[in-house]
């Protein structure tokens, strides 16, 4: 895994240059682009780190590359930088899940603070990614039987409960409940039921 | 002589004239003239009854006294008056025939006794020396014959005396044709004489009437001998009366103009550019504050008018002396008060025989008060563009803020990057250095931004200067720049004009940035991806009329809004002259323009709208006053240019603005 870094796209050079000079000065590693297009383009939405992108630019906006960005599943944190406090587009980008919503010209400090918390955030989230991504390839060790038990124990039946609504004995569905606990490594079915509920609950992450 | 009195002509009353020659039988009295100085002949005795019979006295015009003539100046005809003609009486309707038929009647009667009686005395003149001679001669053959006689026989003794009494009788015949001959040259002579003195009687009169002193009284006449004079003399008189009436019609219309020209405060002027005098109506003088005394020559009237004015005042009036046949110019004038009066001329040149300028007639009239409106309305025209610029700039206010804001954050975040290098050590100076050139560099370009936004808020009117058209475009692409990424714009720039026009650069970026508005406005929300083309290309003068003719809306395209903003005052006397030897009006010649499009791919625009967006207050947007297009075409017409609408072959709408080019064409 290589070191974050912070990915900059503003289509004013002046602008990116400075903003580029400015986190490096902070100590971030810094990679800018001069168009959302070039960014998309790159490999950088897979990397880690955080993007910080201009709100309007000609040909792809920023809001228009969150989107694409969303579909691709891409797990970077999004700090927007917008010239006027448009509120519309601040809200918009925050309910797509934006990091952070900064005007032009922007402090230093709210800047870096807000990259940190980005990286951070893009850290979490890979790990959280990391680690669904682990309880999904041990759900999808299960066989379809393992997996139908599995999702009546999460809604909390018995194991004579189970086995009446699967049609089968009691004796069988104790069998199988031992193989899915022993496959999801879990001990206890609270813990079974924390697993699956942060898979179910968030979207899967794509295969990316 | 009782039946010769004449009672007078004009002379005083009773004055009367005494034909010692003419029958009183024959005398022909002559009325005076009439109420409106008509002569009316009437052969008043019992002679004169057989030629022309009297009519009834009530019947005839009791014949007017002089001051019944002065009593009733006004009527020029009275009611319908008798007259006598070849001895008849007549109504006579049309006055002026009466007294021609009157004068005809004295010519077409019998000719005068004193001819006849010279006649009679040159006929017996010539007969009787004739005879005499005959006589002579039959004398001598008798002698002859009667010596022959006498030497030959007795009885012709007898026939001898015979001849001897002949001898007697033809001798005093001889004395009397003698005697005859010079009575009748003697006669001749006292005839020729009163004839001649009749003519010369009637050389004053009609030297008076020719004179030019029409208005006063013909002199008396004195007595005259012929029917032929008298009716001479009543032609003159009839001239004479015919010319005072001509002459009070003139003075008349005269009066007639001068109250209009009074009433309109017009100013009338003659300049007579051989003698180089200008002759000068009061009212003028009152008009350019001269004395009604004043004499005025044209370099007075130089120093009156503004010296801003006064070189194109007096190109227009030497333009007179070299064929231009009429001009009209707008001027201001200084008052020796200091009051400021605007002046419209009109100038009419006349020709000579030769062809050559002689004079100039000319009306002035003050329009002080009109041209005082005029700049009122500019000013309000030039306040409404100013405000409408405004009103664009507080739309755009997001995209310019954001404008400024770009070179703001590059200075901030670079100040703050120098500042944390700086902690750093070493401290790495030539990154700092660098740093610190690129915030010069962004402060400059902010810098840059405010002065083209404060020019664009300035109310100030800025001089037309050289402006290059497509950096123009670039420009003004670049300032609204964040609006159009707002809105999703692209727009594209085929930029070939490479011309530069004489403008208000400001009020030409405003006409730009209010077409790509329309244009932004036209895509909104209808296309994210919406495309303005705009492209500019030079027209040569051939072109540019080909592209007026087949060009789409043209008929009404030409810029006749009233505001005439920037360019009125900056030309105050705007003296077009229109001759055949003076090219046609500016605005009319075809020139090397350049055309800039600006289409875009909206809904497009009504063909009934086409021309009706450039109405004021009329808009076909939900939010708008309706200004903009109607203020851009004024601006662009003032530019002498001009700006209308067509639709693209595909859709959406293509504006049109065509602008002449700067002296000297390219950049």
């Amino acid at each position: 895994m290589t070191a974050p870094t912070v990915f900059l796209v503003d289509d004013q050079p002046a602008v990116l240059k400075a903003l580029a000079r400015l986190l490096a000065s902070a100590g971030f590693a810094v990679r800018g682009f001069d168009s959302a297009l070039a960014f998309l383009d790159s490999d950088a939405a897979g990397a880690d780190g955080c993007l910080v992108l201009d709100l309007s630019m000609p040909d792809m906006g920023g809001l228009a590359l969150q989107q694409a960005l969303a579909q691709r599943g891409c797990l970077l944190p999004l700090i927007f930088l917008t010239g006027h406090g448009d509120l519309d587009s601040g809200i918009a980008a925050m309910k797509r899940g934006a990091a952070d919503f900064l005007a032009k010209p922007v402090d230093d400090a709210r800047l870096i603070a807000a990259v940190t918390r980005a990286l951070g955030q893009n850290r979490e989230a890979r790990a959280d990614c990391a680690e669904r991504a682990a309880i999904l390839t041990r759900l999808h060790s299960l066989t379809p039987r393992e997996t139908e038990v599995l999702d009546l124990i999460v809604e909390g039946l018995l194991n004579k409960q189970v086995a009446a609504a699967l049609g089968t004995v009691e004796k069988t569905v104790k069998v199988h409940r031992a193989r899915v606990m022993t496959k999801m490594q879990v001990k206890s079915v609270t813990a079974l039921v924390r697993l699956v509920d942060r898979v179910r609950a968030a979207p899967a992450p794509s295969q990316s | 002589m009782a039946g010769g009195r004449w009672p007078g002509w004009r002379a005083a009353p009773g004055h009367s004239i005494t034909l010692p020659f003419w029958p009183a039988a024959r005398t022909a009295r002559l009325r005076p003239l009439g109420a409106a100085g008509r002569p009316y002949l009437r052969h008043a005795s019992d002679d004169g009854a057989a030629i022309a019979p009297a009519p009834p006295r009530h019947a005839l015009q009791a014949a007017p006294r002089r001051g019944r003539r002065a009593a009733r100046p006004a009527r020029l005809w009275p009611s319908p008056n008798f007259n006598t003609i070849k001895g008849k009486v007549c109504l006579s309707s049309p006055p002026r025939d009466a007294t021609t038929m009157s004068i005809s009647s004295l010519l077409q009667s019998k000719p005068a006794p004193g001819v006849r009686a010279s006649l009679a005395a040159l006929v017996i003149a010539c007969v009787l020396p004739v005879t005499g001679v005959a006589a002579f001669l039959i004398v001598r053959v008798y002698d002859h014959q009667r010596g022959a006689l006498l030497t030959q026989t007795g009885p012709g003794l007898a026939l001898a005396q015979l001849t001897a009494g002949l001898h007697a009788t033809l001798f005093s015949l001889a004395a009397a044709t003698l005697a005859a001959l010079v009575a009748g040259l003697a006669l001749a002579w006292l005839i020729g004489g009163r004839i001649a003195q009749s003519v010369r009687a009637l050389i004053a009169p009609a030297l008076a009437l020719g004179g030019g002193h029409h208005m006063a009284p013909l002199p008396p006449l004195p007595p005259l001998h012929f029917k032929e004079a008298r009716a001479l003399g009543l032609a003159l008189r009839h001239a004479a009366d015919g010319m005072r009436r001509v002459q009070a019609g003139m003075r008349e219309s005269e009066q007639r103009l001068a109250l209009v020209a009074d009433a309109a405060h017009l100013g009338v002027w003659v300049r007579d550019l051989a003698r180089r005098t200008i002759w000068m109506s009061d009212q003028w003088r009152a008009l350019f504050g001269f004395a009604p005394e004043q004499t005025v020559q044209l370099v007075d009237l130089l120093l009156r008018v503004h010296p801003d004015d006064r070189v194109a005042v007096q190109r227009t009036l030497d333009q007179c002396l070299h064929g231009v046949s009429r001009y009209d110019m707008e001027y201001r004038i200084v008052l020796p008060d200091g009051e400021l009066r605007w002046i419209g001329s009109h100038g009419s040149v006349a020709l000579d025989a030769a062809g050559r300028p002689a004079l100039v007639h000319g009306v002035s009239l003050d329009i002080t008060p009109r041209k005082r409106a005029e700049l009122d309305l500019q000013q309000k025209q030039k306040e409404v563009t100013h405000l409408s610029r405004v009103a664009v700039l507080g739309e755009l206010s997001g995209a310019l803020a954001h404008e400024l804001n770009q070179p703001l954050t590059a200075i901030l975040s670079n100040a703050q990057a120098a500042l944390r290098f700086m902690e750093r050590q070493p401290v790495d100076l030539d990154e700092v250095r660098e740093i610190l050139r690129d915030i010069v560099g962004e402060d400059q370009r902010a810098g840059q931004i405010i002065r083209r936004l404060r020019r664009l808020f300035d109310k100030k009117e800025m001089p037309h200067q050289h402006v290059d058209l497509d950096a123009l475009v670039r420009d003004t692409v670049r300032l609204l720049r964040n609006d159009l990424i707002n809105h999703g714009i692209t727009v594209l720039t085929e930029l070939g004009g490479d011309a530069t026009v004489h403008a208000d650069r400001v009020q030409l970026q405003q006409v730009l940035i209010n077409l790509l508005m329309n244009g932004c406005d036209a895509m909104a929300g209808r296309r994210p991806g919406g495309t303005i083309v705009v492209r500019t290309r030079r027209l040569s003068a051939a072109e540019a009329v080909a592209a007026s003719v087949a060009g789409p809306g043209t008929a009404a395209a030409t810029a006749a809004a009233p505001c005439t903003a920037a360019t009125a005052t900056a030309t105050a006397a705007t003296a077009t002259a229109a001759a055949a030897a003076i090219p046609a009006a500016p605005a009319l010649t075809p020139a090397d323009s350049v055309e800039l499009i600006v289409a875009d791919n909206g809904a497009g625009i009504a063909p009934a709208d086409l021309e009706r967006i450039f109405e004021p207050f009329y808009t076909t947007k939900e939010r708008g006053m309706g200004l903009g297009l109607s203020i851009c075409r004024s601006i662009v017409g003032a530019h002498g240019g001009r700006l209308w609408a067509g639709h693209n072959s595909d859709a959406g709408a293509r504006f049109y603005l065509r602008l002449p080019l700067a002296d000297g064409g390219a950049p």
